[in-house]
C-alpha cells in the first residue's frame, strides 16, 4: 500500500506506507482518516528536504520501533551516528537545518536525533573563533566580557 | 516578551514548528485533513508529554528561580523563535514565500538547539561555545540546558537539598565534583588509597583522590574492596573481589575494561554483577572474567543437557532468548554472599548461584533458567484474594536470601533450601511433586527432599509446640501445585584457565538448590501502612499485631513499632489529638493509597535487610525472618532516610539532608567515628572530613564503608564568578530543651519511641543503674506541615526499664555519651532511636 504525500511546492511524493509511517505525525494521521487514498499535504517541506527525509526513511523502515522507555536512561543512548547516517548528512548547513525541522515536524525521532548529533559534532573541538566561522556568528563581545565569561567557565575548560 | 505558553522548559518534545512556522495551526484552512492534523498535533504532544519520563521528573522539581528563559532578551536573532502570530488572512502562499531559510543555526527552534544540541556537547565544547557571541553565551546559561543536561550526564534524581542550590547549572556543578570517601579495614588494599603498608585500617573517612572528577555514580562494595559506576558507564574496581590471595588485589581504583556502557552494577561478597546499555546481564569474581549471564524465561521449554551446545546455550535458542532479554530487560540486579538474583521489567525474579571460587576455574557463561513468579496468598486471612496486576518490583540479597517486594507491598523473602532459617517447610513437604513439568530433575527432587526433610524435623523438633498458627499453604495453589517458590539452577560451561587453549569444554550441570518463598504478613502491613492514613487504621493494625505477638514464638522476634497508640503514653497521645486533621485521601485503604507511589526501594547484606518505602519509612528486617516476624520500624519523621546499607556487623543510613549515620560494631573503623572501638548503638552523624559535604550515596561493605560526597563549602562548589551565595545545605531545626520535664511511668511498655528529635545527655548513674535523658518533640519544619502546628512539646523519658533496649539490641548503659564526645547535640530530626522490648526470653 502506497501513500502520497505533497511537499510545500506541489509536489507528489508515492511512498509505501510503511516508509511513510517512520514519521509518527503521518502514521497517527493515517491511523486517524483510516483507509484513504488521497494525498497528505506537508506543508512545512518542501521537494528537495521530503527526498532526502523519504531517502533516510526508506533506508531505515526495517528498523524496530522506538520503545519509549529507551530513552528512560541517558547512559544507554550513544553519541555515535551510523556509518550511513553519517554520509547521509553531508549536506550543505541549510539543508541540514531543513531536515532538523523537517524531522521535528514529521515526528521521526531518529533523524532528528542523527541531525542533532550533526550539528553538536560540527561544534565539537573547535575554538570559539572556528565555531563563528562554521555558523556565520559575529563576535559581538568587548574583550572584557570575553575574559569575564572566561573566567566563569574555568571549571569546565578541560572537561 | 514571549508568551508563557511558549516557555520551552515545560516541554520535553518540541512542538512541531515552533518558531519555523509561527502559527502553523491558523494556516490549514482548506482540507478537513488539514484540520486533523492541527489537532493531531495538540494530543501528540498531550502524549507525548505523558510518557516522557524524564520529563515528568523534571517537573516534579520545584520550578528554579533563575528562570534562564525570562533571562534571555528579545534579541533579534532570538525573537525569531517566538513570532507572534499574525492574522488569519495571510494566505498559506504568502506565508511560504516569508518562511526564512534556516541558514542560522539560531533559526533552530529552543527546545532542539539548547535540549538536543547543546545538551549532547562536552562541558569544554560549551564553555568555548559560550564565548562566541553574547546570543551563544545566553543559551550556554540557560537554566533548561542544565536541567537537561544534568539528567542527561548523571543518572540521578537531585534530591531536596540539592534542588535548594537554586540553579540547575549549579547543581550540576554539585554533581559535577562528586567525592569519593572510603573508611575501615584496609587489608587488601581495600580503601583505594594506594598500597599503605603501615596503615592496617582507617577509621575516618578518607577521599580517593584518583577518583576526583571521575563522575562516580554508584558504589558496590565487595566483600575485601570495592565497585564503582562512572556518569560515562566505566566500572572501577580497587581492593579485591575474592578471598584468595591468588588474585592480586588493587590498591588504587582501575578502570576496568569491560563490561561498558554499564547501567547498573551490583556486588555481592565475592561476585559482581552489570547490566549493560544494551541490557546484558554480566557477572565476574575476578578482573577482566566478565562472562554474560543468560536468562532464560520459564517458559522455555527445557533442553536436555545434551542438547546445549558448547556455548552453553542451545542453539536457536540463544536468539530467542536475546529477543525475550530485550522484551523483558532486567531491572535490578542485587547479589549476597551465595546468592545473585535479577529481577526484570515483567517482574520476574532470577536466582543463581555466584561463580565459584577458589578453585581457579571460571564460568564461561552462565544461563539461569529459572525465575520466581508471584501467585496469590492467603495466609492468616492477611491478603486473601488474588492481587491482579502484582508483580515483584524489588529485590536484595543477603546471605543467603533475597527479600522481594511486589506493587503491592507485599513482602517476601526466598531462601534458599539449605539455609538454616529455612524452617517454614512444614506444608511444603507433602506437595513437592513436581514444581514444574521437568523431566530431568529426578536426582534434583531427591536432594530437595533430603534438605526438607532434615530441615522439617529441625523444625518439628524445636517448636512443634508452636507450629499451628504457621499457615504455608500459600506456596501452594488450589490444584497444590508449589508456587512461590525459587529454584537456583545453573547450567555452566566450565572451560580451562588458560584462555586461547581449545580444549573440549566440559559441560556439567550443577548447584541445583530449590528455595522457598515465603510471605511476610507483618512486613506487608507495616509497609504499606504509610503516614498519612488515619489513627484508627493505625489502632486496628496495632490490635492485629498484638493478636500476632501473642501467637508468636520465635525467640528472636522483636515487638516493635505503633508505639504512638500504646494507651501507657499520654503525651505522644496528646500530642496526635492536638495534630490537624490528615488529609482527605489518607482515609482511604492504605493498600490503594501507596500502590500509586514509587516502589519500595530494598537494601541487604549478610544478616540484614532494609525495606525503604517511598513515604520514607524503613523497615528493618534479618536474615532469619519468619511470617510472625515483626520488623523495625523506622519511621520518616525521624529517621528522614533515603537509603540504608549494612556492612556484616555495622549500618548505615543516609538522610535526605546528606548527613551519613552510622552505628553498628566498630569493625576496624568502618563506623568512621574515629577510635571508638566500643563501637555504636544510635546511629550517628559521620563527621571528620565529611564535616560540610553533602553525601549522597553510601554503600557498605564487609568491614569498610565508602560513600559520594559533594563538597558544599563555597570556595569549591561556586568558586570562579557565581554571584549568588549557596543556600543553606540543611535545615535548621531549633532544639530547645523544654524545662518542664515529665515522668513517663517505668511500668508503661513502650515498644518504639518515635523520636523526630532528639537529645542525649550524658547522665550520672545513680545506685549502679541506666539511667538515659531523652529529649524529643514533633518536628516543626517546612516538609512536614501536619505536624507544624502542633505544640513543640519537649518529653524527657528518664529511667527506662532495664529490658529496654536500643535499636540493635544493645544494653543502654553503653551508650549515655555521645560517641565523639562532644555535648551530644545532634542535629535534630534525623536521630532513629528505636526502643524496643526484649521479650521474656530469659
Amino acid at each position: 500500500m502506497t501513500v502520497i504525500l505533497v511537499s510545500s511546492d506541489n509536489q507528489d511524493f508515492k511512498v509505501d506506507k510503511e516508509v511513510a509511517e517512520r514519521s509518527i505525525l503521518i502514521k497517527n494521521m493515517l491511523e486517524d482518516v483510516g483507509e484513504s487514498d488521497s494525498p497528505i499535504p506537508l506543508p512545512n517541506v518542501t521537494s528537495a528536504v521530503l527526498t532526502k527525509v523519504i531517502e533516510y526513511c526508506e533506508h531505515h523502515r526495517n528498523d524496530p520501533v522506538q520503545v519509549p522507555e529507551e530513552t528512560d536512561d541517558p547512559r544507554k543512548r550513544s553519541n555515535d551516528i551510523e556509518e550511513w547516517d553519517m554520509k547521509f548528512m553531508q549536506v550543505d548547513q541549510e539543508m541540514l537545518f531543513e531536515i532538523i525541522l523537517a524531522a521535528n515536524y514529521l515526528d521521526i525521532k531518529p533523524l532528528l536525533d542523527v541531525g542533532c548529533k550533526t550539528v553538536a559534532n560540527i561544534i565539537k573541538g573547535k575554538t570559539p573563533e572556528e565555531i563563528r566561522k562554521a555558523f556565520n556568528i559575529v563576535n559581538d563581545f568587548t574583550p572584557e566580557e570575553e575574559a569575564q565569561i572566561k573566567k566563569e567557565n574555568e571549571w569546565a575548560e578541560d572537561r | 516578551m514571549r508568551p508563557r505558553g511558549h516557555r520551552p522548559a515545560k516541554s520535553g518534545r518540541t512542538r512541531p514548528l515552533s518558531g519555523f512556522l509561527p502559527n502553523a495551526d491558523n494556516q490549514f484552512d482548506t482540507s478537513i485533513c488539514r484540520a486533523r492534523t492541527g489537532a493531531q498535533e495538540i494530543e501528540q504532544n498531550e502524549t507525548t508529554q505523558d510518557k516522557d519520563t524524564t520529563l515528568s521528573t523534571i517537573e516534579d522539581l520545584d520550578d528554579p528561580p533563575l528562570s534562564s528563559l525570562s533571562s534571555l532578551g528579545p534579541t533579534s536573532s532570538l525573537s525569531t523563535w517566538f513570532e507572534p502570530t499574525t492574522s488569519d488572512s495571510t494566505t498559506l502562499q504568502q506565508r511560504r514565500q516569508q518562511r526564512r531559510k534556516p541558514t542560522d543555526i539560531f533559526q533552530l527552534p529552543f527546545e532542539i538547539l539548547v535540549g538536543q544540541i547543546l545538551v549532547i556537547l562536552q562541558l569544554s565544547d560549551l564553555a568555548r561555545l559560550a564565548l562566541v557571541s553574547k546570543a551563544m553565551q545566553q543559551l550556554c546559561q540557560a537554566d533548561y540546558l542544565w536541567q537537561r543536561k544534568f539528567f542527561h550526564d548523571f543518572h540521578h534524581r537531585p534530591n531536596r537539598t540539592l534542588k535548594q542550590l537554586g540553579s540547575w547549572k549549579r547543581i550540576y556543578q554539585a554533581m559535577d565534583r562528586v567525592e569519593v570517601y572510603t573508611w575501615g579495614s584496609n587489608s587488601d588494599c581495600r580503601l583505594g588509597y594506594g598500597r599503605t603498608p603501615k596503615k592496617f585500617y582507617e577509621s575516618v573517612p578518607k577521599r580517593i583522590r584518583k577518583l576526583d572528577g571521575a563522575g562516580i555514580l554508584e558504589l558496590a562494595p565487595t566483600g575485601w574492596g570495592c565497585h564503582a559506576l562512572d556518569k560515562n558507564g566505566n566500572v572501577w574496581a580497587w581492593g579485591r573481589i575474592m578471598e584468595t590471595n591468588a588474585i592480586r588485589s588493587d590498591a588504587m581504583p582501575r578502570m576496568l575494561k569491560r563490561p561498558r556502557n554499564v547501567v547498573q552494577i551490583a556486588a555481592g561478597r565475592q561476585v559482581v554483577l552489570a547490566v549493560d546499555a544494551s541490557g546484558r546481564l554480566w557477572q565476574w569474581c575476578r578482573e577482566n572474567k566478565a562472562v554474560e549471564v543468560t536468562l532464560a524465561p520459564q517458559t522455555q521449554q527445557h533442553y536436555p543437557a545434551s542438547l546445549l551446545s558448547t556455548t552453553g546455550i542451545p542453539e536457536g535458542l540463544a536468539a530467542s532468548l536475546t529477543e525475550e532479554r530485550d522484551h523483558d530487560p532486567v531491572e535490578q540486579i542485587t547479589a549476597g554472599w551465595d546468592i545473585c538474583a535479577a529481577l526484570t521489567r515483567s517482574g520476574k525474579i532470577y536466582a543463581w548461584r555466584p561463580p565459584l571460587t577458589a578453585d581457579g576455574r571460571y564460568q564461561h557463561r552462565v544461563y539461569v533458567e529459572h525465575s520466581v513468579q508471584l501467585k496469590e496468598q492467603g495466609p492468616d486471612g492477611y491478603e486473601a484474594s488474588t492481587m491482579d496486576g502484582d508483580k515483584f518490583v524489588g529485590i536484595a540479597a543477603g546471605t543467603d536470601y533475597v527479600v522481594a517486594v511486589t506493587s503491592m507491598e507485599k513482602v517476601y523473602v526466598f531462601r534458599r533450601l539449605d539455609s538454616p532459617h529455612y524452617n517454614h517447610a512444614n506444608a511444603i513437604l507433602s506437595t513437592l511433586a513436581t514444581p514444574r513439568g521437568a523431566s530431568h530433575n529426578h536426582q534434583h527432587h531427591q536432594h530437595h527432599h533430603r534438605a526438607s526433610r532434615h530441615h522439617y524435623h529441625h523444625h518439628h523438633h524445636s517448636h512443634n509446640h508452636h507450629h499451628h498458627h504457621h499457615h504455608n499453604n500459600n506456596h501452594m495453589d488450589a490444584s497444590g501445585q508449589l508456587q512461590n517458590y525459587m529454584e537456583f539452577e545453573d547450567r555452566i560451561v566450565f572451560e580451562p584457565e588458560v584462555e586461547g587453549c581449545k580444549q573440549e569444554r566440559v559441560l556439567e550441570i550443577k548447584g541445583r538448590l530449590l528455595g522457598v518463598g515465603l510471605y511476610l504478613p507483618i512486613f506487608s502491613e507495616a509497609l504499606s501502612h504509610t503516614v498519612t492514613e488515619t489513627y484508627e487504621e493505625h489502632d486496628q493494625w496495632e490490635r492485629r499485631q498484638r493478636h500476632h505477638r501473642r501467637q508468636s514464638w520465635h525467640p528472636s522476634t522483636v515487638s516493635t513499632d505503633t508505639a504512638l497508640t500504646s494507651k501507657s503514653n499520654g503525651n505522644l497521645q496528646q500530642q496526635l489529638s492536638s495534630m490537624p486533621p490528615l488529609p482527605a485521601h489518607s482515609t482511604s485503604s492504605p493498600l490503594i493509597t501507596s500502590s500509586f507511589s514509587r516502589p519500595t526501594t530494598l537494601s541487604a547484606n549478610f544478616q540484614n535487610f532494609a525495606l525503604h518505602h517511598s513515604s520514607g519509612k524503613v523497615l528493618l528486617g534479618k536474615h532469619d525472618v519468619q511470617s510472625d516476624t515483626c520488623p523495625i520500624v523506622l519511621d520518616r519523621l525521624l529517621t528522614n532516610a533515603c537509603q540504608v546499607e549494612f556492612g556484616d556487623h555495622h549500618q548505615g543510613l543516609l538522610t535526605e539532608d546528606g548527613q551519613l549515620r552510622t552505628w553498628g560494631a566498630f569493625c576496624e573503623g568502618a563506623l568512621g567515628h574515629g577510635d571508638l572501638r566500643a563501637g555504636c548503638a544510635i546511629p550517628t552523624v559521620v563527621e571528620g572530613p565529611l564535616k560540610n559535604r553533602f553525601v549522597i550515596k553510601v554503600g557498605m561493605g564487609g568491614w569498610q564503608s565508602a560513600c559520594l560526597a559533594i563538597d558544599m563549602s563555597e570556595d569549591r562548589t561556586f568558586g570562579g564568578g557565581a554571584a549568588a551565595t549557596p543556600p543553606e545545605c540543611t535545615e535548621q531545626l531549633d532544639l530547645s530543651i523544654n524545662n518542664s520535664i515529665r515522668k513517663v511511668p517505668e511500668e508503661s511498655h513502650i515498644h518504639t519511641l518515635h523520636l523526630p528529635s532528639l537529645q542525649l545527655l550524658p547522665h550520672p548513674r545513680p545506685h549502679g543503674r541506666s539511667l538515659q535523658h531523652l529529649t524529643w518533640r514533633y518536628p516543626h519544619t517546612a516538609q512536614h506541615p501536619v505536624h507544624s502546628s502542633s505544640a513543640p512539646t519537649v518529653t524527657v523519658k528518664e529511667v527506662l526499664p532495664p529490658t529496654t533496649t536500643l535499636m540493635v539490641g544493645e544494653p543502654l548503659h553503653t551508650h549515655a555519651s555521645h560517641p565523639s564526645g562532644s555535648e551530644a547535640t545532634h542535629s535534630p530530626r534525623s536521630i532513629a532511636i528505636l526502643l524496643r522490648q526484649v521479650q521474656d526470653i530469659v
